[in-house]
């Protein structure tokens, strides 16, 4: 079987020896230049070239060619004629597309498109319309200018000519280049014309409409599918909206029927990658049409809307609107369905709007009461990625109510995300921390974790490149170390895992640092751990980041640099390096939580006589004085032990000073 | 009977016409797509175009050639080789003057016309035989205005072209446009018809061929029960199926904006093109 060859041969010398014995045939491929099959959908030039020189090619290539031969040459009459007997052939074919292609038949379709002969334009954009969803023809045609010229049809009187040049600039949408084209000729506020239709025609069924109207219902639906086209780049969709697409599209989403619904919702979904759409969807009422849309049983309305929702679901009255819209039933219908496994952009799509909806206590609840833990436990077998990503995200949500801790464990979940933090893929890297840190907080889970490895491989991705993995791996890390059974001992089996987590020190960005410094606040509350970490230097570390103003980061920092103090000389070291004044400024800050780490760790610093020389020179003691009235136990006790150890100082000092 | 339709007429004058011929228009507007007060403004553009005649023959006739301009100018039918056809199949006859009736019945067909109607009306202007004979026959008779002569030419017709099918009386000779009662379209015609659709496009093109072959392509396509000629039936059929193919041997209807253009200036409801 030599390569490249296609074209098979039959031999039957393969032997008949014997009689009654079954014959033995031998097929081979036999020699021929000719490469690829006509079906193939890898079109390179070489394979058509030498495709044409072989007898594979049917009849109707050769026969369409020679109509369009006849459109060159003929008047309206015979373009007609060939025109019709054109759309006989089925042209969503490559070979028949590529027939057209190839004899010049684009150049003339475009031609066709300037003449006024309304006949020749609705023929020619009907060909057009089946043939451009092939790649090449669309970037063919649009370096033929058929942009403007369909731009400009849009505005002809006739409406099927609106119609089918509306499908065309959908499907030639699918290139950059075609859209900016429509944005520069004028095409978008044509398209938002079109889809201006009245209220009634969208609710009434097909079949009470007369043929006027339908019309009008595909004009719409031709509208919308182009604009969706159009909406893949971000300056359409900048531009639709100031052309006031919105009310027209909360207008459209209130029908009835699916094929006007689908690009409709379409189209919304993809504009609302844009934070004023988002908003919008809230002002205008869109959420209870759109969760209507959800509830209906086609997959491909389903899976816009759940884009949908997954978009605008970052704003809290969005939110709320969504889920009194009884959102949550549907999504968690859908996510339990097995039929829907198979279709991972609905699946994905799903999840990620429940991850998202799931933001809120409230949801929380609804989605228990609807049992959806379990239901997503089951999702984490799934092969896909984004399904995965957005059922750890959801899971993580749920997980910060308690009791889900246990649902997420008694489902089997625990050893299924586990596995999955060997996956490379990030985004999923950002959730399945967070899912294993609130788990973590509750007993048979953490051991569960502890069994499984768990926190090594948290720990693990300490090291991966991405800042937010490295963040919310860490933030991970401070329930495990701290509810984990013998956790110092776990933590020094580590091997090289307190000089990584010191080396993130060096990070330069500010939620890296925090999680960081909070889960550094843990690990030292064991001392030989703190020996460890003293010996990596963390010390001049933490000192380093004193001068931060980032308040999240205060928070953290004071807390770790409190429990870095109990060893050795860490206390002098710290005082040595300056981080004493700084600390004392943090006592400025408006953040409750600032006030009460900074108080921690000035408390444990106050045990070094020096420092609290540093401190009271820096002038704590005013601050110190109305902390300790705070309604904050920790800070209270913090204040008032640093206090109490400055009082002491200055008691031993000034009995020193009597004795001589 | 309502007020002037017409700022142009005198309304005195508009008013005798209308009343004096308000009867037969009740009778014409059974047979048109238009209501009585379509009727009416059609009517009244009948009589300005009458009215322009250098010498009108009667008062309910317009002369041939003055209603071609009109179909040139108003509804844009430029084609005069397939304008000769169009008259032959819209009135059947041979006088150079259009009667009211004809004139209702041609706007009815082109500005509102069913397909069925203009499938029938585009296959008899197809299906003209363009044998001299005939074509001298039909000046024959276009001089003949009287019945009686009818019979006359046709026997004189029939004798000549023997092609004629024996199921047509020549008493009917006036009711059938189809000359030679073929009630097909042979290859020939279509020929005829096609002839000058396609043109020299490089040194070495042989239009004869290339038409010869288109129209073998025309007549597969439409030739349902593959008999080698497209009879009514054929016609009726591949139209119906693909109502592009109504026009495919020649524009013989007006284009649809000039359509449009024309029913804005007189009626108020046209509806979306």
């Amino acid at each position: 079987m030599a390569d490249g060859d296609n074209v098979s041969t039959f031999s039957a010398d393969g032997g008949q020896d014997t009689v009654g014995l079954p014959r033995i045939v031998m097929v081979t491929e036999g020699d021929d230049n000719s490469a690829s099959s006509p079906s193939s959908t890898s079109s390179s030039e070489d394979n058509w070239a030498d495709l044409i020189k072989s007898t594979e090619i049917p009849p109707e290539y050769w026969h369409i060619q020679k109509l369009v031969k006849y459109m060159k040459a003929g008047n309206q009459t015979a373009t007609m004629v060939a025109l019709s007997c054109l759309k006989d052939h089925d042209l969503t074919v490559e070979v028949n597309q590529r027939a057209i292609q190839e004899i010049g038949g684009l150049e003339l379709l475009v031609n066709l498109l300037e003449t006024r002969d309304l006949c020749c334009i609705v023929g020619g954009l009907a060909v057009l319309r089946d043939i451009t969803p092939n790649m090449e023809i669309r970037k063919k045609v649009t370096d033929l200018g058929a942009i403007p010229l369909l731009v400009g049809l849009l505005s002809d009187p006739a409406r099927d000519v609106q119609i089918l040049a509306a499908e065309t600039i959908a499907n030639l949408g699918k290139i950059r280049k075609s859209r900016k084209f429509c944005r520069k000729f004028g095409g978008l506020p044509k398209l938002i014309d079109l889809l201006d239709i009245k209220d009634k025609y969208l609710v009434t069924p097909r079949e009470e409409l007369n043929q006027d109207e339908l019309q009008f219902l595909d004009i719409a639906r031709a509208g919308a599918k182009a604009l969706w086209s159009m909406s893949s780049s971000q300056r359409n969709r900048e531009a639709m909206r100031k052309y006031g697409m919105i009310p027209l599209i909360a207008r459209m989403l209130k029908t009835i029927h699916l094929d006007v619904a689908v690009p409709a919702v379409g189209l919304l979904q993809m504009c609302a990658n844009e934070t004023s759409f988002q908003l919008a969807i809230q002002t205008e009422k869109m959420v209870k049409d759109l969760i209507k849309h959800l509830a209906n049983d086609d997959k491909d309305l389903k899976t816009y809307c759940s884009l949908a929702i997954f978009k605008c679901a970052n704003d809290p009255i969005t939110r709320d609107m969504i889920r009194e819209a009884g959102a949550l039933e549907y999504l968690v219908e859908a996510a339990q369905d097995s039929t829907n496994r198979a279709n991972k952009p609905l699946l994905a799509a799903v999840t990620g709007a429940l991850w998202k909806c799931a933001n809120s206590d409230a949801s929380v609840r609804k989605l228990d009461n609807l049992g959806a833990v379990p239901i997503l436990v089951r999702l984490l077998d799934d092969e896909n990625d984004g399904v995965l990503t957005n059922v750890a995200g959801a899971l993580a949500e749920c997980a910060k109510y308690p009791p889900n801790r246990d649902k997420i464990r008694s489902s089997g979940g625990i050893p299924m995300l586990i596995h999955h933090l060997n996956n490379t893929y990030k985004p999923l890297l950002e959730n399945v921390p967070l899912v294993l840190m609130e788990c973590a907080k509750e007993q048979n889970c953490m051991s569960e974790i502890d069994e499984l490895d768990g926190v090594r491989l948290v720990w693990s991705l300490l090291k991966n490149d991405s800042k937010k993995v490295q963040t919310n791996a860490a933030l991970a890390l401070s329930p495990c170390v701290q509810n984990a059974a013998d956790s110092g001992e776990m933590v020094r089996s580590f091997v090289g895992a307190l000089e990584l987590t010191v080396d993130l020190l060096d990070s330069d960005d500010h939620n890296v640092l925090s999680a960081v410094c909070a889960a550094i606040a843990t690990i030292a509350k064991d001392n030989e751990n703190l020996a460890v970490i003293s010996d990596h230097g963390v010390v001049g570390k933490l000192s380093k980041l004193v001068s931060t103003t980032d308040d999240h980061l205060r928070a953290n920092l004071g807390v770790a640099i409190a429990y870095c103090c109990d060893w050795a000389q860490n206390r002098q070291e710290f005082g040595k390096r300056g981080a004493i004044t700084p600390l004392v400024n943090y006592m400025t800050s408006r953040d409750p939580n600032v006030h009460r780490s900074t108080a921690l760790a000035l408390y444990h610093l106050s045990f070094y006589s020096v420092n609290c020389v540093t401190m009271h020179a820096a002038g704590v003691v005013q601050f110190l004085l109305e902390t300790i009235g705070s309604k904050d136990p920790i800070l209270q006790e913090a204040s008032a032990g640093c206090l109490c150890n400055i009082r002491k100082l200055a008691l031993a000092t000034e009995k020193v000073k009597l004795k001589q | 009977m309502s007020a002037s339709l017409d700022s142009n007429l005198d309304p005195m004058e508009e008013i005798r016409f209308r009343k004096k011929h308000g009867a037969m228009w009740m009778e014409i507007q059974k047979d048109t797509h238009f209501s009585f007060d379509e009727l009416e403004q059609i009517m009244v553009i009948f009589f300005k175009i009458q009215k322009r005649d250098e010498k009108p023959a009667a008062s309910d006739l317009i002369s041939r050639a003055h209603f071609r301009d009109v179909l040139h100018t108003g509804l844009g039918m430029t084609d005069s080789y397939m304008m000769e056809r169009v008259m032959v199949a819209l009135d059947r006859g041979t006088s150079p003057f259009v009667t009211m009736a004809t004139f209702a019945k041609a706007m009815s067909l082109y500005l509102r016309g069913s397909l069925e109607e203009r499938i029938s009306y585009a296959f008899t202007v197809k299906n003209q035989k363009l044998c001299k004979l005939t074509w001298s026959c039909w000046f024959f008779q276009s001089r003949q205005r009287q019945a009686n002569d009818w019979i006359e030419v046709g026997t004189i017709l029939y004798a000549h072209c023997p092609r004629l099918t024996p199921l047509w009386p020549p008493c009917k000779l006036n009711q059938c446009y189809d000359l030679l009662g073929e009630g097909y379209l042979r290859r020939e015609t279509m020929y005829q018809c096609m002839k000058k659709s396609i043109a020299k496009a490089s040194r070495d093109d042989d239009v004869e061929e290339a038409v010869k072959e288109f129209v073998d392509i025309m007549l597969k396509r439409m030739d349902v029960d593959v008999d080698g000629v497209i009879n009514f039936d054929d016609f009726h059929t591949s139209v119906t199926k693909t109502p592009s193919l109504l026009e495919s041997l020649g524009y013989c209807l007006p284009e649809r904006p000039a359509v449009y253009a024309f029913l804005g200036t007189w009626c108020p409801n046209w509806g979306k093109m």
